[in-house]
């Protein structure tokens, strides 16, 4: 009976693999053949809406004065602009640093939090509501937005049925070592193809955080953001999805970011992503399920999104299964089952992005050499099987005693600019 | 050689390695691949490690064009992002005119063939003004201090530049002109790639108008002519006759406090919807299908459709339009917002968007049609075929 649960349970991680293997190729043949949705960055109008810029921070002193910079410098009005920067309750030399930058310009308005949980919803929460802008717009302080980022993203929101955006990322130290340009092809492949095909294929773009934005009166009725979500993007996402607005992928809108240098700081952040996305995926799941604004193909794509930090999971149980079984000697479940199994699990290296959508995304980005490192992801793959397994588990414990979260803040690299 | 440069060596090597080494551990695993192939072990007493130490170096083969570019990278820097792109529909203008008038300050006053620095090293024709005989070819790029003025048929082969007006007679062709004054392209002219002028720029009938066709003032198009992106202030089909008052917008009826779904706060229709001529719809809208507007209606907009839209004529639109579907606007019909459709976008005589004074958009990604007299204040664009009907 057993040796069968385990047989069955084989064969469900398989099916698992298969589903999120047509869904990647679907989405790769999308960007490679198939039709390509215009996108509201195209328009040109004279009339912006009022716009919030907030950048949440603890002790962000080495990257902080070039992410304030880089926004003062975007093209948009200035008299339909603010800029938040977000002290959260930093302790190193954050805070000066930002009194001094809205010294010099009256655009910066920073916000000096001391009470109240530290973490970017709570933080977000209590900006949004000294924030005026129609529109908010978050970015990390990590964050580098092109000249006319601003306003791109905010163009997105004429349409009245776009309740969120988000903008592309790019990793900016890919040269510091192997792991920074592993996550610059794992970010292009879930970028150029996987977010812009959803975009084009009308599904469910997720919001990420940073480099987007989102309608604050929208955010506020709707409660603002859950501080206990780790994942307040994805939580984001899946209620405004299932109450009927869109959440839409702005391709062009790209944004250089910081990745993680040492595979420490990489675990300990795609750790908190998992949990904070499980923790998404057991709040979220009913109510995309019933709701009645979303069509079968985006209640089947928030499904799986849902589930994406779900699956290594599953994959890993898998393979401890399919060991057992080996040495049980019932590995027979049907012919050739364990290369269906590993071809499915090589089909998804990398960021849950397989090396189809990776390649594809090195083309369209028109770069050709790093395509070569596609193999090494198997070693990072590895990393995330583990770090997403027990960031599940964190979840699955942080559901049953409904506990609070501590934020835990990614490292930075940068070297303190000075100035 | 940092040590953080060993890893993937490291990695890969030791992958490798695992096979043979889990061959010579297990040794079931030897006796596994001999019984695969008995007659092969039996004829040949090392096959089976033979065949491990293949199974190794073909797992190794994948990582060894990766490990070249760790260790001799050819593609390590970052995507190249353009942090200074903004949005300017005019900017291809713009930078030509700023790269010419360096040019010309730099080579001083004089006339004739020389050579000239723009982007790169080039071959001009310079002149103060310039009037080209009927069917003249240049080979030259072109810059011309003062006015530019060609007979029929002539053709411009590189690119063109006028400190004053252009004119280009009928027939013509061009790779691209950019002047400072008011540009004239007479009937049947062919644009390779783009115009430009600071001034107005007048289009005569089946002019081919190339990758874009911009002015800084008002942009006049004659009937077939074929285009993918305009600018002008505004840019007109044939026969304009100016714009009509928009009236007042309907007031929209304030937000509830609490927000549930979408409907809560917008007009939301989960499939199409008719409305009736003469209708007033106060709240921006979003239809899950297509929207048919019967003549005179006014909708406070935006509007927001997953299939087509059609206004009947006379309706006016205070806000946006974003459709997936295709859009009519009926004769006479006015949107002071932006039309941004997926698919094919039809104005009808008398149609407007837009209004003086402001700048807006009218996207159609599959096709544009433009009557005469319709009109749109700003920007227009198509990835397929714009044409004026």
């Amino acid at each position: 009976m057993v040796v069968l649960v385990l047989k069955i349970y084989v064969v469900l991680v398989v099916l698992v693999m298969s589903v999120y293997a047509a869904r990647h190729y679907r989405f790769t043949r999308n960007r490679l053949v198939g039709d390509q949705r215009l996108f509201y960055h195209d328009i040109v109008d004279s009339d912006l809406p009022r716009l919030s810029v907030l950048v949440p921070m603890y002790n962000e002193e080495r990257v902080a004065r070039q992410a304030i910079e880089a926004l003062l410098r975007c093209e948009y009005p200035r008299d339909r602009l603010e800029i938040i920067p977000i002290d959260d309750h930093c302790d190193d030399g954050t805070p000066q640093l930002l009194d001094a930058l809205a010294a010099a310009d009256p655009l910066v308005k920073p916000l000096h939090r001391r009470d109240g949980p530290r973490g970017k919803p709570a933080a977000l929460n209590e900006a949004l509501t000294v924030a005026v802008g129609d529109i908010v717009l978050v970015f990390d302080a990590d964050y580098l937005p092109s000249r006319g980022a601003l306003r791109d993203l905010a163009l997105s929101f004429k349409d009245p049925e776009v309740g969120a955006v988000m903008g592309r990322v790019v990793p900016v130290n890919t040269r510091s070592n192997l792991l920074t340009r592993l996550l610059d092809l794992e970010r292009s492949g879930g970028y150029q193809v996987d977010q812009q095909a959803r975009h084009n294929l009308r599904l469910m773009p997720q919001y990420g955080g940073t480099v987007g934005g989102f309608r604050r009166e929208l955010v506020l009725a709707l409660g603002g953001f859950d501080p206990r979500a780790l994942a307040e993007d994805t939580d984001l996402t899946f209620r405004l999805c299932a109450r009927g607005w869109k959440v839409v992928y702005a391709n062009r809108v790209e944004c250089y970011e910081e990745v993680p240098e040492t595979w420490q700081v990489r675990a300990r952040q795609i750790r908190r992503w998992s949990r904070g996305h499980n923790f998404t995926m057991f709040k979220q799941l009913g109510p995309l399920l019933r709701s009645k604004y979303l069509n079968r193909a985006e209640k089947a794509d928030g499904f799986l999104l849902l589930h994406i930090y779900t699956v290594p999971v599953i994959l890993f149980t898998g393979i401890i299964d399919s060991v057992i079984l080996f040495f049980l000697g019932e590995m027979q479940i049907f012919d050739s089952l364990l290369v269906f199994l590993f071809v499915a699990t090589y089909n998804s290296f990398g960021n849950f992005a397989p090396f189809y959508q990776i390649g594809t995304a090195t083309l369209l980005d028109g770069v050709t050499h790093r395509v070569r490192l596609l193999p090494f992801l198997m070693f990072y793959f590895l990393l995330n099987i583990w770090t997403i397994s027990s960031g599940f588990f964190l979840a699955v414990f942080d559901r049953l005693r409904d506990r609070p979260v501590e934020w835990e803040k990614t490292d930075r690299f940068r070297k303190v600019v000075a100035k | 050689m940092r040590a953080r440069h060993l890893f993937p060596l490291i990695c890969a090597a030791a992958l490798a390695a695992a096979g043979p080494v889990a061959a010579r551990a297990v040794p079931a695993a030897v006796d596994s691949v001999a019984a695969t192939a008995p007659a092969v072990a039996a004829a040949f007493p090392g096959a089976p490690q033979l065949l491990l130490f293949v199974f190794a170096l073909l797992i190794f083969l994948p990582f060894v064009s990766g490990l070249i570019e760790v260790y001799a990278p050819r593609d390590r820097y970052p995507l190249p992002v353009n942090i200074h792109y903004v949005k300017d529909p005019r900017y291809l203008g713009k930078s030509s005119r700023r790269l010419f008038a360096e040019a010309m300050a730099r080579i001083g006053d004089e006339d004739g063939v020389s050579g000239l620095i723009l982007s790169r090293d080039e071959t001009a024709r310079i002149e103060h003004d310039l009037e080209v005989p009927e069917k003249t070819r240049i080979e030259h790029v072109l810059a011309v201090r003062g006015d530019l003025k060609t007979a029929a048929f002539c053709r411009l082969v590189r690119d063109a530049w006028s400190g004053g007006d252009a004119a280009i007679g009928e027939g013509g062709a061009l790779r691209t002109l950019v002047c400072g004054g008011d540009m004239v392209l007479a009937d049947e002219v062919i644009v390779q790639r783009w115009v430009d002028c600071e001034g107005d720029l007048r289009v005569g009938a089946g002019c081919r108008l190339g990758h874009s066709a911009t002015a800084g003032g008002r942009l006049d198009l004659g009937a077939g002519v074929r285009f993918s992106r305009l600018f002008g202030a505004p840019v007109a089909g044939p026969d304009y006759a100016g714009d009509r008052d928009p009236g007042t917008a309907p007031v929209a009826p304030p937000p509830p406090d609490e927000v549930r779904t979408i409907a809560d706060v917008l007009d939301y229709h989960a499939k199409g919807l008719a409305l009736a001529s003469g209708a007033v719809a106060a709240a921006p809208m979003v239809v899950r299908g297509d929207l048919d507007c019967g003549e005179g209606c006014v909708l406070a907009g935006p509007v927001r459709t997953h299939g087509a839209v059609k206004l009947g004529a006379g309706c006016t639109v205070h806000g946006d339009i974003f459709a997936e579907g295709p859009v009519e606007l009926g004769p006479d019909v006015l949107v002071l917002g932006n039309v941004f459709s997926q698919d094919r976008v039809t104005l009808r005589s008398g149609a407007r968007i837009g209004h003086p004074g402001a700048v807006r958009s009218l996207i159609g990604k599959r096709s544009i049609r433009l009557a005469a007299d319709s009109a749109v204040h700003g920007y227009v664009l198509t990835e397929g075929e714009g044409v004026v009907k």
